[in-house]
């Protein structure tokens, strides 16, 4: 078997450089160059007559040079050895004053975003004066967008009176920051024999119906500038490798498993001879699933393993960690729209989310965890605050949530942690003051199993990513009031003499924030789990980055398991031709 | 008019059938994998207690060059090689089957295109067919249900016509096409063709692109067709945009086709064209907004070409006159007149040319693997009939090749080049004069000219009135005295029936059009090919504008713009 650091040293030979392919920020930077002089004119001379000029503006511009490959069956699917490349110039406008602003402002009308932000493309030629016309006209139509809003946003509080008095935007002092990193390197043909190889596997695995393996690697450089003097560019880069299978049990019910690596460079993924081994334990779990029988329905404790933990975490409990300001509604059709995106940790500050053992921070500046890479990490957020370790839960209770310029009730100092449309999280590190080993936290399962008159509990090994969902057929979606999230993969029976039993299709229920508070043990088992993150806002301001949690193994105390209400399909009424004799 | 049939290195023949085993010497192992699937899933499905009747798989390959650029600066540049596959499964009989259409259900399914691998792997490939198939199947027993139950308990249907016809096979073996485009030399020449735009402030876009492809094609079906065909495309296109002091958006578009990169035009003739379009979107800013008028009107050939795609080809697909909701303004006029008796008008796929013009609408095949042809829509100004998929309708029992979809859709009877020719033609000067006469009878202060039209649409339901509304891009009033002014802001509105009896006579400049035409089967490329008309009686409304005004500030450092000439009617 050929080791992978030998196929990354063939890279050398046929390599490309990604970054390369980007214009790479320098002293003579003409984009830099044509944003900087644009946005002086922006900030000099757009006013439009009896209306004010925008007391803040930045410009944006992103630049994305992209390699997808995937291969299913032994055979790749796409062939497109061009890097696809992009530009995207975002202006963002405030108009009005810091303490009342057209943002946050949500009507029915037809083009009324409550977001400030407005995107164009940008050519790929170092073109200054295409970059400047660009940029100027997304930028007259920002601004005049925003002016009719913040009459509209007046003109819809003249007769109320709105609670949040903390303003719609605070200050920061100007930064300057320069990133320079080296490019991402991809050599495509290794690459895509890596990835054809990958998906023969499956070839191996009659029960895998339908299986593919890809590779996604993205190298971006943004650069940013805005009226208070503000500048920095900023080098992001990163590379997945997926495997994706299904299969189907006798009753013709869907099963479906993933796997992914994360890495920042070709060099830092495992070793061939480990992928194929990843990818062969995946068809194993697909044709151990295919066999194994639903679960009982069950209440109770269930022990997440560390995997597990971490994407329970990411699915019910990291999306509160970010503030979200309420807009002035324009439209009482929209009043229960808004009270739906309202987060119930923004009046719960101090007050108990978990359970005393255990503790969140959020550490942006932090760039590793015991060696392991984190992929959260930066110096400034998108408004170029500069970042920092961010405490937000200690002792259980919730000290503080990730902030960006927007103020809100009680947090009106940003915490450099804006991503996107919003608040995000970066390097999430979940504490924990009081742990037991792996042997002791399936006996305290068991024990707490046992006070319910239960002769086994329930062991979750993996949940499926929300990004992989579109694998399941007729699975129920997330819900928070249920505290239904998406259905568990590997799931066990633990019996008191140490023996568990696969069940599958299991859907998981009860996992609201309150069952947080009630983790009743947590282990020593530390792992590093990264996973594209989104954050679901209203209109327009969404997140979807990458982030990574650090979390240990937990038992949740009162967690309803059960099998699929749902239908379940009829099976495949032809076996695989493959595997025909 | 010489026509240029294409001659092509194929194997092509009538056949009643081909086994696995006797598949063509150069059959890729895409058709080695689809046939051998397509076996083994009728042996299956045809088991089943819902037996499938017919199962026909086409697979796609598309490998495509991109490049754009704006204002002289690239904006793109891409190459991409990708594989898809439909499939066309079928339970019940040719008389109801699961295609049948359901009433009160205004749209045609689009099943959606399912990934093939692009690298030759037979087992891969049979691996993505057996899936999908599997699931193709189920959906389509389903559907079978529901169909018969529409017929159960709703009126009899006014068209008894089957769901499906028999075709005969075909076996057709090209020798695999592909195609290579100098991207590096593209990106300068759009770069080139866009720069002189960016010395107008007032141009507010200003895009050129180049798109070519080869398109492979691979269709096999139970009945015994099996087709491998490649069609190889060239669009280059440049289109700008200027804004009036009001508001509205004036757009101007120059299009060339070929079948190839190298026979796209040279660049000295691009930057004319180039040079007219801003010429055009000067004029433009400046013309006086029109007012609702009706009164004669010439269309030059390509906007009459538009024309008769938009009012009189949409109404002659085949699936149109089998739903009950469609308005189905031509299946009782069989044989009655519906234009000028010198008119006639046809579509005929397997025309590869007009003259010297390259026709977008050309291909041998259509995706239900029936051999293309000719089909004469009007002679001597009688309606003879219409286009057909292997949807019957009552009256025309047989395909006549006109079935076409873009991947992932059904497949619908759609237009390919749509030709008018009519036999006794006047000069264009000619058809002025009678123009101003027609002006002076009618008591009107002046006649319009639409030299280009853009597109537009029509309804063919019969839910709202059945009306179409084709998007002119350039309009002269052309006053008693010969004068001619440009104007803007008109839409050509009307209902077919009653434009169709008002056209008067046709010049000898026919026009081509070659576009992509979205409908129920995705979009398709087409041609409209037509001389300029004399119509006595056209209604023009205002069009619909942007309520934005310009920019506020000027264009960044913009130089001095050189003079333009002022436009003219041809």
């Amino acid at each position: 078997m050929k080791s992978l650091s030998r196929l990354i040293s063939r890279f050398a030979l046929a390599a490309v450089c990604l970054a390369s392919l980007l214009t790479r920020a320098a002293d003579k930077d003409v984009v830099m160059q044509a944003m900087t002089d644009e946005l002086a004119r922006t900030t000099a001379q757009l006013k439009l007559e009896n209306n004010p000029s925008p007391y803040f503006a930045a410009y944006r511009v992103t630049e994305n040079a992209d390699v997808n490959i995937s291969a299913s069956f032994g055979a790749l699917h796409s062939r497109d050895r061009i890097r696809s490349r992009r530009r995207l110039a975002t202006v963002e406008l405030r108009v009005g004053t810091p303490q009342f602003d057209q943002t946050y402002y949500l009507t029915n009308s037809a083009n009324a975003p409550f977001a400030t932000s407005f995107s164009t493309g940008l050519p790929l030629d170092d073109n200054y004066l295409e970059v400047r016309r660009q940029l100027w006209l997304v930028t007259d139509n920002a601004y005049k967008r925003s002016t009719d809003w913040l009459a509209k946003k007046k003109a819809a509080l003249q007769n109320k009176t709105r609670p949040d008095d903390t303003g719609d935007y605070t200050a920061e002092p100007p930064t300057q920051t320069t990133e320079d990193k080296p490019g991402l390197v991809i050599d495509q043909p290794a690459a895509e024999q890596l990835v054809r190889e990958l998906s023969a596997v499956f070839r191996e695995f009659p029960a895998v119906a339908t299986s593919s393996a890809s590779l996604s690697a993205s190298d971006g450089l943004t650069r940013y500038v805005n009226s208070e003097g503000t500048t920095y560019t900023r080098h992001d880069s990163g590379l997945m490798l997926s495997f994706l299978a299904t299969g189907q049990a006798p009753d013709g019910r869907n099963i479906a498993d993933a796997s992914t690596v994360v890495v920042r460079s070709m060099t830092e993924l495992p070793t061939k001879a480990k992928l194929l081994a990843d990818a062969r334990a995946l068809g194993q779990r697909i044709t151990d699933l295919s066999a194994a029988r639903l679960p009982d329905s069950y209440n109770g404790p269930v022990l997440f393993e560390a995997d597990a933990c971490a994407e329970v975490f990411l699915q019910v409990f990291v999306p509160r960690l970010v503030a979200m300001k309420r807009p002035v509604v324009g439209s009482q059709q929209f009043a229960g729209y808004v009270s739906m995106a309202e987060n119930p940790f923004q009046d719960k500050i101090g007050g108990r989310v978990l359970p005393t053992f255990l503790g969140l921070t959020d550490e942006p500046r932090r760039k590793d965890f015991n060696g392991a890479p984190l992929f959260g990490t930066a110096d400034t957020d998108d408004e170029g605050v500069p970042t920092r370790k961010v405490t937000l839960v200690e002792g259980g209770r919730i000290k503080t949530l990730l902030t960006d310029r927007v103020p809100t009730p009680g947090l009106v100092k940003s915490t450099g942690s804006r991503h996107g449309g919003g608040p995000f999280p970066s390097n999430l590190i979940v504490t924990a003051s009081e742990t037991m080993t792996t042997a002791a936290l399936r006996a305290e399962l068991l024990k707490l199993a046992q006070l319910r008159g239960r002769d086994y509990g329930y062991v979750v090994r993996r949940v499926t990513r929300p990004m992989f969902r579109s694998l399941l057929e007729n699975a129920p979606m997330a819900d928070r009031t249920s505290g239904r999230i998406e259905p568990a993969v590997m799931v066990f029976k633990l019996y008191a003499d140490g023996h568990e039993e696969l069940v599958r299709n299991a859907e998981i229920s009860s996992l609201t924030l309150s069952a947080f508070k009630d983790i009743a043990a947590a282990g020593q088992d530390s792992i590093i789990y990264h996973s594209p993150f989104f954050v679901n806002r209203l209109a327009g301001l969404n997140s979807s980055e990458m982030v990574s949690l650090v979390v240990p193994s937990m038992i949740f105390d009162d967690i309803t398991i059960k099998a699929p209400a749902s239908e379940a399909s009829r099976p495949l009424i032809s076996p695989h031709p493959f595997f025909v004799k | 008019m010489k026509i240029i049939l294409r001659v092509l290195g194929l194997i092509c023949a009538l056949a009643l059938s081909v086994g696995a085993a006797e598949l063509p010497k150069d059959a890729s192992p895409v058709l080695v994998a689809l046939r051998a699937e397509l076996d083994r899933s009728m042996t299956t499905f045809k088991a089943q207690p819902a037996p499938a009747y017919f199962l026909g798989y086409e697979a796609f390959e598309r490998h495509a060059y991109s490049v754009g650029a704006s204002f002289g600066a690239l904006q793109y540049s891409n190459e991409s090689r990708s594989r898809q596959f439909d499939i066309d499964l079928r339970v019940g009989d040719y008389s109801l089957d699961n295609t049948h259409p359901l009433r009160g259900s205004n749209q045609t399914p689009s099943p959606g295109a399912h990934a093939l691998p692009v690298e030759d792997d037979v087992a891969a490939i049979r691996a993505a067919v057996w899936y999908q198939t599997d699931r193709r199947y189920k959906a389509s027993v389903e559907q079978l249900d529901k169909a018969k139950s529409d017929v159960q308990v709703n009126v009899a249907e006014e068209d008894k016509s089957p769901d499906f016809c028999a075709a005969p096979a075909e076996v057709c073996i090209e020798k695999p096409r592909d195609v290579t485009l100098d991207r590096a030399a593209w990106e300068v020449r759009l770069r080139r063709f866009t720069e002189p735009f960016a010395a107008y402030g007032d141009v507010f876009s200003a895009h050129a692109s180049v798109n070519v492809e080869a398109q492979t094609r691979w269709y096999v079906d139970s009945g015994g067709t099996l087709l491998q065909t490649t069609q190889i495309s060239a669009r280059l296109v440049i289109s700008a945009s200027t804004k009036a002091e009001d508001g509205m958006v004036l757009p101007r578009y120059e299009t060339w086709f070929a079948f190839n990169a190298d026979q796209l035009p040279s660049d000295k003739e691009v930057l004319a064209a180039v040079t007219k379009l801003i010429a055009e979107l000067q004029a433009l800013r400046k013309a006086p907004l029109a007012d609702p008028y009706t009164g004669p009107a010439i269309l030059s050939g390509r906007a009459a070409g538009v024309f008769f795609h938009e009012v009189f080809g949409h109404r002659v697909e085949g699936h149109r006159q089998k739903r009950a909701e469609e308005g189905q303004t031509f299946k009782k006029m069989l044989g009655q007149p519906v234009l000028p008796p010198t008119f006639a008008v046809y579509s005929d796929p397997q025309l590869d040319h007009y003259g010297t013009v390259p026709l977008g609408g050309y291909y041998l095949y259509d995706d239900q693997g029936v051999k293309a042809r000719r089909v004469n829509l009007v002679e001597a100004g009688l309606f003879k009939g219409f286009l057909m998929s292997r949807m019957p309708i009552e009256g025309f029992l047989e395909s006549n090749g006109h079935g076409r979809k873009s991947p992932g859709n059904a497949v619908v009877a759609r237009q390919a080049n749509l030709i008018v020719e009519v036999a006794q033609t006047v000069t264009r000067e000619q058809l002025k004069k009678d123009l101003l006469r027609l002006v002076a009878e009618q008591n009107k202060p002046f006649g319009l000219f639409f030299e280009d039209i853009e597109g537009g649409f029509t309804i063919t339901s019969r839910t709202i009135p059945n009306s179409f509304n084709v998007r002119p891009l350039l309009v002269y009033r052309i006053y008693p005295d010969g004068r001619e002014e440009l104007v803007r802001g008109v839409d050509f509105i009307g209902t077919p029936l009653s434009t169709f009896s008002k056209v008067v006579e046709a010049d000898d400049a026919p026009g081509v059009f070659n576009g992509t035409c979205g409908a129920e089967s995705g979009w398709v490329p087409v041609s409209a090919v037509s001389p300029g008309l004399l119509i006595s009686q056209v209604e023009i409304q205002k069009k619909e504008k942007s309520q934005d005004r310009l920019p506020l500030l000027p264009a960044p450092t913009v130089p001095t713009a050189p003079a333009v000439q002022a436009t003219t009617a041809k």
